[in-house]
């Protein structure tokens, strides 16, 4: 048989996809798989616009109090009205603000402290139990000590934010470098690898799939450390204005912060999921 | 393709006919006249010493050299002694084997001489010079392949070359020349989890070969390949590596591998290791791995090995 080129093989497999059977059970998986989608899609909608259109009639209906629960068409309202004047904007951008730089802050912490304790088991020892307790301790509940050092400005809810993020982080930041298989150091030894090649070109990409883990409780973490500093007190942000409109029966106006708060979070969350996939091609 | 030492190749060369002789010489003994069998040993002994003036001529020092090596592993309330004093010395260019009955501390000797361990009694050398760390004249392979898995198959091979700022264009035409000679052409760009198994060892095998060790230190490479894929591997590694000079301590637990790849076989007793035997094979290079385990030669050692071994698997399983 004479050796076949590269164009030549090609050509055979392209003639392999129309293969008259092959082409059916492919265009049927296609077709499953687009029918599994659209059933999930569908449902994840229709069960929203259910509970969205009870909640609407309950309340219509004068069954369920208008005054505690609001209902989605006023909700609707004060969304479309606070986009339409832009009432809410500056505090969006606040509470925004804080959360990405407590979360790069207590991210970059993190990750250092982590990995630099990870590298050194006797600093791991000592280190342990202090990071163990600091860990467990309610981190709210320093808030008004934050409030007390750093004011009713953006820095309180930093530090409360940076409190969250960097135990979590430097938490999965240590366990990612000490899982770390010992075959990896190994190898990277025997290749004439210096003990800082070995940190930067086995350490830390071995430890990245766990870094990410903690990454991304981190940006959730923070969010809720900067909504808690504004509940708690604060000059702006979506949390000075979820305590106002609760604490003035403005029960639409909670709801609507509610909404907003859960579109950061998606947006956020979406925004470390593009970043892992592009980091962890290789899984 | 990888350089090579002329100097240690002749002593390896003259070592052969060393070995080829002596073998003739047991082989005709008992028909021949006294006096055939005298002058052939004469020659022999000649041979071997012109051998030893030539490689310590060039070389100054063995490549390998253990001197006394005794380990212990210490553990909270006990100190086992896994090497009992070895010794033994290695002319460049050498494919040595070390067989033993698993958990003997045949690893541990090799790694010993990688730089990995420190022996608790004795010494090594390398090239003449103590070892104290791994250094940058070793390649070393497991049996697991340990690929970096967040890294191409191609960026796993260039490793060692990237530790070594070797620049971007000259490692890429390494890898490339490794990919080819291994039969992974067109793979570079996938990851090791799309590989299959015997395309991960070969990956390993590329990355160990890329920056040209003095020294391949291999523990059990293949062991984790099907038979037919070790065949396979067995044959690329063997054609890659004939003719570069490359001393090689490869540790095993297949005999046939040993005798098949191997210019000297050594078997450890079980745990505490000791050398029992201390062989050269009579199989002359360079040697096709498919065809070196049909013959005379490969039964008689393939024996000889398993008869020292058999009793020390027995030992060890005990």
């Amino acid at each position: 048989m004479k050796p076949r080129r590269a164009d030549q093989l090609s050509a055979e497999s392209h003639r392999a996809a129309v293969d008259p059977v092959s082409a059916q059970l492919v265009s049927r998986l296609a077709r499953e798989r687009s029918r599994f989608r659209l059933i999930v899609h569908v449902s994840q909608i229709s069960i929203l616009v259910v509970c969205l259109l009870l909640w609407q009639w309950l309340i219509d209906a004068g069954i369920g109090m208008a005054f505690f629960f609001s209902r989605p068409s006023d909700i609707g309202k004060f969304l479309y009205e606070a986009v339409l004047t832009g009432s809410l904007w500056a505090d969006t951008a606040v509470t925004l603000g804080a959360t990405l730089i407590g979360f790069v802050v207590g991210s970059v912490l993190g990750i250092g402290v982590g990995l630099i304790v990870a590298r050194s088991p006797t600093l791991d020892a000592i280190l342990d139990p202090y990071l163990g307790i600091l860990n467990s301790l309610p981190r709210i509940a320093l808030a008004p000590l934050f409030l007390l050092w750093f004011g009713l400005g953006i820095s309180s809810k930093i530090a409360l934010s940076i409190s969250l993020v960097f135990f979590v982080v430097a938490i999965n930041a240590r366990a990612g470098a000490i899982g770390v298989p010992s075959d990896y150091i190994t190898v990277a030894r025997t290749l004439g690898a210096s003990e800082w090649q070995r940190f930067v070109k086995i350490v830390v990409p071995g430890s990245v799939p766990s870094i990410f883990a903690g990454l991304r409780l981190g940006v959730v973490y923070s969010l809720l450390g900067v909504v808690t500093g504004e509940m708690i007190a604060a000059k702006a942000g979506l949390g000075v204005q979820l305590t106002f409109l609760a604490g003035t029966f403005q029960i639409a106006g909670v709801f609507g912060i509610l909404v907003i708060l859960a579109i950061i979070a998606v947006v956020l969350n979406w925004l470390m999921a593009v970043a892992e996939s592009r980091l962890l091609r290789w899984r | 393709m990888l350089t090579t030492i002329p100097g240690p190749c002749y002593a390896q060369l003259n070592e052969r006919l060393v070995a080829s002789i002596e073998e003739s010489v047991t082989a005709v003994s008992s028909p021949i006249s006294p006096g055939t069998h005298d002058s052939l040993d004469v020659a022999a002994k000649r041979l071997r010493a012109l051998s030893a003036a030539h490689s310590s001529g060039s070389q100054g020092k063995p490549a390998i050299r253990l001197d006394g090596v005794t380990h212990y592993f210490v553990s909270q309330n006990q100190a086992a002694r896994v090497v009992d004093d070895i010794s033994f010395e290695m002319p460049a260019g050498q494919f040595l084997a070390i067989v033993g009955p698993s958990g003997c501390g045949k690893t541990t000797v090799l790694n010993m001489i990688a730089g990995l361990v420190s022996p608790s009694v004795g010494h090594v050398w390398r090239n003449g010079s103590p070892v104290a760390e791994t250094g940058r004249d070793i390649g070393y392979m497991l049996a697991r392949d340990s690929l970096l898995p967040w890294r191409t198959a191609q960026a796993n091979i260039e490793m060692g070359l990237e530790v070594r700022d070797v620049p971007r264009a000259s490692r890429r035409v390494t890898a490339e020349r490794l990919l080819n000679a291994l039969s992974l052409r067109g793979l570079g760009e996938l990851y090791p989890s799309q590989l299959s198994q015997g395309m991960r060892q070969r990956v390993a095998l590329a990355r160990t070969l890329a920056y040209e060790p003095a020294f391949l230190l291999m523990d059990e490479p293949f062991a984790a390949l099907d038979a037919q894929t070790r065949l396979m591997v067995q044959a690329e590694f063997i054609r890659v590596w004939e003719g570069t000079g490359t001393s090689v301590v490869f540790v095993t637990h297949d005999l046939e591998e040993a005798v098949v790849l191997a210019d000297r076989v050594m078997v450890f007793s079980a745990r505490p290791a000791r050398i029992l035997l201390d062989i050269m094979v009579p199989l002359t290079r360079p040697r096709s791995v498919e065809s070196a385990r049909y013959g005379e030669e490969f039964d008689r050692t393939h024996r000889e090995i398993w008869r020292h071994l058999r009793d020390e698997v027995v030992r060890a399983s005990a």
